[in-house]
């Protein structure tokens, strides 16, 4: 059996003495889908950041592939397979949606070339056939001229689907993709994201959607208020008598 | 506070320390020299010229018997210190009469405390007018403003050059450069008809004035009667050239500038401007110049050539000397209030006295008439173009 | 007559885009107000003069002028630079005005205060149209400083360091995530505007013939002022603001007297922030023109 994807082990984060993720362990095998849930301020996207280098953690440790990533920094966690979306959409808006998703791919900018060849044309044509097909592998290559700023919603969301595939990711991390959709939109989403993972993708999402969770992960991990509750497959879950109190009182998902 | 008085102390201490011992035999002078300040690339000098007076007048047997003593306080351009300067020349010093101070900020404080006092005092180059009417013990050996532009349009006029109209170019931030501009030059232009055309301003330190130039050119004058110190004067005038306006710029003594010429590099030919002194004048300017360039080539300052200033510091060594001579002082510490009063009548009196660069008289208001000298650049030199006197 | 005053005053203006763009550039990418600007102007300039003056051939001087300035522009980003990502904008604008103050100070300690006459290096040729004079070294000024605006423009809207600086400009944390290195595209900024800036030290040294260790100072306000009359973050903006800054002032000199240029350029200023807050450009050119 081949290394994790990703596997955290004692993690640790704290915010000015307010511990924001206590000591989260998890891995995720390569090829898999996994949920990450809990309520509002578990620590969900804290992970994330964890994972991709916006802060450092202040203990634990975050390993890819059998390659230790928590001392590096973002771009070389990208280089070790990790890409991720963001629950608030961070594109550049008054850049076309091909140019947003070059910019997933940063091993360009190195030598003069950057400086001085037209992004159209020699700059980066091969980033440009990528960022192509890309897009094409999630459909919206239709889009690619347009400037992202005035795209809807849910096309917004693909795009930075899009931008971090572009890295050529071994895993996904998808923070809240189906947030904002609708059913029609978070069904669409869902199969692109199937795909993916037939390509043989890891994933790895937090959601709110338990039925969009259902439909797409064999695993589910669980916290709250920075600590792992549960772990195991959604019916295992929803029998789980702690992650049943961490949900009562609060809205149902 | 405490860095002034000690500055004032360690002043006193050098002052001491330059000159001989006192001598009841001596007749002491006190000399206001600003070696920082405002305007200290004009005073700097000063020292030189005073020095070769005082020299020449003690090698020469000295003035009654006696050699003349001088005690330097250095102002700073500093009007409190001009006033502090005078009170200790005159009640620790015992000095006759005081060179100095410079300026006419020095001037508005240190005559009213020189004339409490009772010791005479002649300014090296205030020129504000009026300063002096109501003091009888302070003197200026200095032309006003007025005097000087004036030389410089009767010999336009004699000398039949082309002046029909003219346009004011003067730096709004220098006192007496704005003073030229606003009240010394219309009422000459005025006087001479000539039709003033236009006036334009600069900020004395402005790095562009091609704005200005093209007013001027605009108006296709004959001349530019300017109010500017030497730098400014340079830029306008390279500016002019810049611009192939041709125009005689006249100007008064905040451009006499003695090394103007070279700094011109060809530029600003015919500039007019009057003085009162020319180095090429006659045999003793010349040798004059020469002994001055070699003190002060050997003191390590820049400028060579001696200015107007240097001159003016020089000639009132010498006044002091004929005075003193004249009133027959004995410079005894129990004498020195009457023989100051004697000193303050004949300088009152004074009347052409023959020195360095023409001859001098005081007026009813204790400021100088003497030989205005206007010249004109002609390639990389002063020329002169003639002697007004007053 | 009017023909010329214009090109006066777009030579002049030039000066003002070359420093409004330096300003304008940090403020749109990182938002950080680069007080230290108007120093990183006068060094280039008073380094060549300094060196000219102990005799050092004058393309050696230059050179060595526009490095001063480049490693002067270096140093403000390895100080501040942490304090930049930081929350806390007004610690990192006070820091770049003691590096102003610093600069400045550390100059007039070896070189002295007062105003220097810089050498002519430049022949003294002026070129004619009929009745207008333009300067060669002016032009050259005012050409490069075009150029300028043109090669920056292209480098930000056509290429991928352009792509990467218009993405850090819209997040640096974004950019960070994404694995663009904020500090070396922050780095090369900081090095390109030493270098703009001491270009714009040197053309104006050569072109007006003097320089002082306070000379950055009243070209630093103006070309402020021009940003923001251009409107802030934008580059044709600085241009639009510097060119107008330029004839206004000559305009004014023409009407009213060298004494009421500030008064009327600062008022203006004031006036436009009242009327139009953004700018001239600022509204127009609002998401894709800017940086």
């Amino acid at each position: 059996m081949s290394a994790p994807a990703l596997e955290l082990a004692g993690v640790c984060k704290s915010f000015g003495g307010l511990s924001v993720v206590h000591d989260v362990s998890f891995s995720v095998a390569q090829g898999e889908r996994v949920a990450l849930i809990g309520p509002n301020g578990a620590g969900k996207t804290t992970v994330f950041n964890l994972i991709t280098g916006v802060y450092p953690v202040d203990a634990g440790r975050v390993t890819a592939s059998d390659r230790r990533i928590d001392e590096l920094p973002s771009r070389k966690r990208i280089e070790a397979g990790i890409a991720r979306t963001f629950q608030n959409i961070r594109l550049v808006p008054e850049l076309d949606v091909i140019d947003n998703v070059i910019l997933g791919e940063q091993s360009l900018c190195k030598g003069i070339r950057p400086y001085l060849a037209p992004i159209r044309w020699l700059g980066d044509s091969g980033a440009r056939a990528q960022a192509r097909s890309v897009l094409a592998e999630i459909d919206l290559q239709r889009f690619d001229r347009q400037k992202a700023g005035g795209l809807p919603y849910g096309i917004r969301k693909q795009i930075e689907i899009a931008r971090a595939l572009m890295a050529g990711p071994s895993i996904l991390l998808l923070d809240e993709p189906a947030a904002g959709l609708n059913a029609e939109e978070a069904a669409e989403l869902s199969r692109v994201l199937l795909k993916l993972s037939d390509a043989g993708l890891t994933l790895l999402i937090i959601e709110h959607d338990m039925h969009f969770v259902d439909q797409l992960c064999d695993h589910t991990i669980v916290l709250n208020f920075g600590r792992k509750i549960a772990e195991g497959t959604l019916a295992e879950i929803r029998r789980d008598p702690l992650v049943r109190e961490a949900y009562i009182g609060r809205s149902e998902h | 506070m405490k860095h002034l008085v000690s500055g004032i102390a360690l002043t006193v201490l050098a002052a001491m320390a330059s000159t001989s011992p006192a001598s009841a035999e001596d007749l002491t002078l006190g000399f206001s020299i600003a070696k920082t300040g405002p305007f200290v690339s004009l005073t700097l000098t000063n020292e030189i010229a005073v020095d070769m007076a005082v020299e020449e007048i003690n090698a020469s047997g000295g003035v009654n018997g006696k050699k003349i003593r001088l005690i330097k306080f250095d102002t700073g351009g500093d009007p409190k210190q001009a006033s502090i300067a005078v009170s200790r020349f005159a009640k620790d010093d015992f000095a006759l009469g005081v060179i100095g101070p410079f300026s006419s900020s020095e001037c508005r404080v240190a005559f009213p405390a020189g004339e409490r006092l009772k010791i005479p005092q002649i300014a090296i180059a205030s020129a504000a007018p009026k300063l002096s009417e109501p003091f009888a013990y302070g003197f200026r050996n200095s032309i006003n403003e007025g005097a000087i532009i004036g030389s410089v349009m009767k010999a336009l006029k004699e000398k039949g050059l082309p002046a029909k109209t003219a346009a004011i170019a003067h730096a709004t931030d220098d006192v007496v450069s704005k003073a030229i501009g606003t009240k010394v030059l219309p009422p000459l232009f005025e006087q001479y008809g000539i039709e003033q055309k236009k006036t334009v301003t600069f900020q004395y330190k402005a790095f562009d004035v091609s704005t200005q130039v093209s007013q001027i050119k605009a108006e296709n004058v004959d001349i530019v009667g300017l109010g500017s110190p030497p730098e400014a004067a340079l830029k306008l005038a390279k500016e002019l050239q810049r611009q192939e306006v041709d125009v005689r710029l006249i100007a008064g003594t905040p451009a006499a500038d003695p090394d103007l010429p070279k700094r011109m590099d060809g530029a600003g030919q015919r500039m007019t401007i009057g003085a009162t002194f020319f180095g090429g004048y006659d045999e003793s300017t010349k040798s004059f110049s020469e002994a001055f360039a070699e003190r002060a080539k050997a003191a390590g300052i820049a400028r060579t050539e001696p200015n107007m200033y240097d001159v003016n510091a020089y000639q009132i060594a010498m006044i002091y000397a004929e005075v003193m001579r004249r009133a027959n002082v004995t410079g005894k510490q129990s004498e020195v209030a009457a023989e100051r009063v004697a000193i303050q009548a004949e300088l009152a009196k004074l009347k052409d006295f023959p020195t360095l660069a023409g001859e001098v008289t005081f007026n009813a208001d204790g400021d100088a008439l003497k030989p205005i000298y206007v010249m004109e650049i002609v390639g990389r030199k002063w020329e002169l173009l003639g002697v007004y006197n007053p | 007559m009017h023909v010329q005053q214009i090109v006066n005053g777009l030579m002049l203006g030039s000066v003002y885009v070359f420093v409004g763009i330096a300003f304008t550039m940090i403020i749109g990418i990182i938002n950080f107000v680069n007080f230290s600007i108007p120093a990183l102007f006068m060094l280039g300039a008073m380094t060549a003069w300094a060196l000219l003056n102990v005799g050092v051939v004058a393309p050696l001087a230059l050179v060595a002028g526009l490095l001063v300035g480049i490693v002067a522009s270096m140093a403000v980003e390895q100080v501040l630079y942490k304090r930049l990502s930081g929350r806390d904008p007004v610690i990192s604008l006070i820091g770049s005005l003691a590096f102003l103050i610093l600069y400045e100070h550390l100059v007039i300690h070896i070189l002295g205060s007062d105003q220097q006459a810089f050498p002519a290096l430049l022949p003294d040729f002026n070129i004619r149209f009929g009745d207008i004079v333009v300067g060669l070294g002016q032009l050259c000024g005012f050409a490069i400083s075009i150029l300028l605006v043109f090669g920056l423009s292209y480098l930000l809207k056509h290429t991928p360091v352009g792509r990467n600086l218009r993405a850090i400009s819209e997040s640096t944390e974004t950019a960070t995530i994404l694995g663009i290195n904020v500090r070396r595209h922050v780095q090369m900024m900081f090095v390109a505007v030493g270098l703009f800036t001491a270009l714009g030290g040197l053309l104006f040294s050569l072109n007006y013939l003097q320089v002082s260790a306070l000379m950055g100072q009243e070209i630093g306000l103006k070309a402020i002022a021009a940003m923001i009359i251009g409107g802030v973050g934008s580059i044709w903006g600085a241009v639009v603001g510097g060119m107008l800054i330029g004839i206004l002032e000559v305009t004014t000199i023409g009407l009213f007297g060298a004494d009421t240029v500030d008064i009327v350029i600062y008022a203006l200023l004031l006036l436009l922030l009242v009327v139009r807050p953004s700018g001239i450009l600022g509204g127009a050119l609002q998401s894709t023109q800017r940086i």
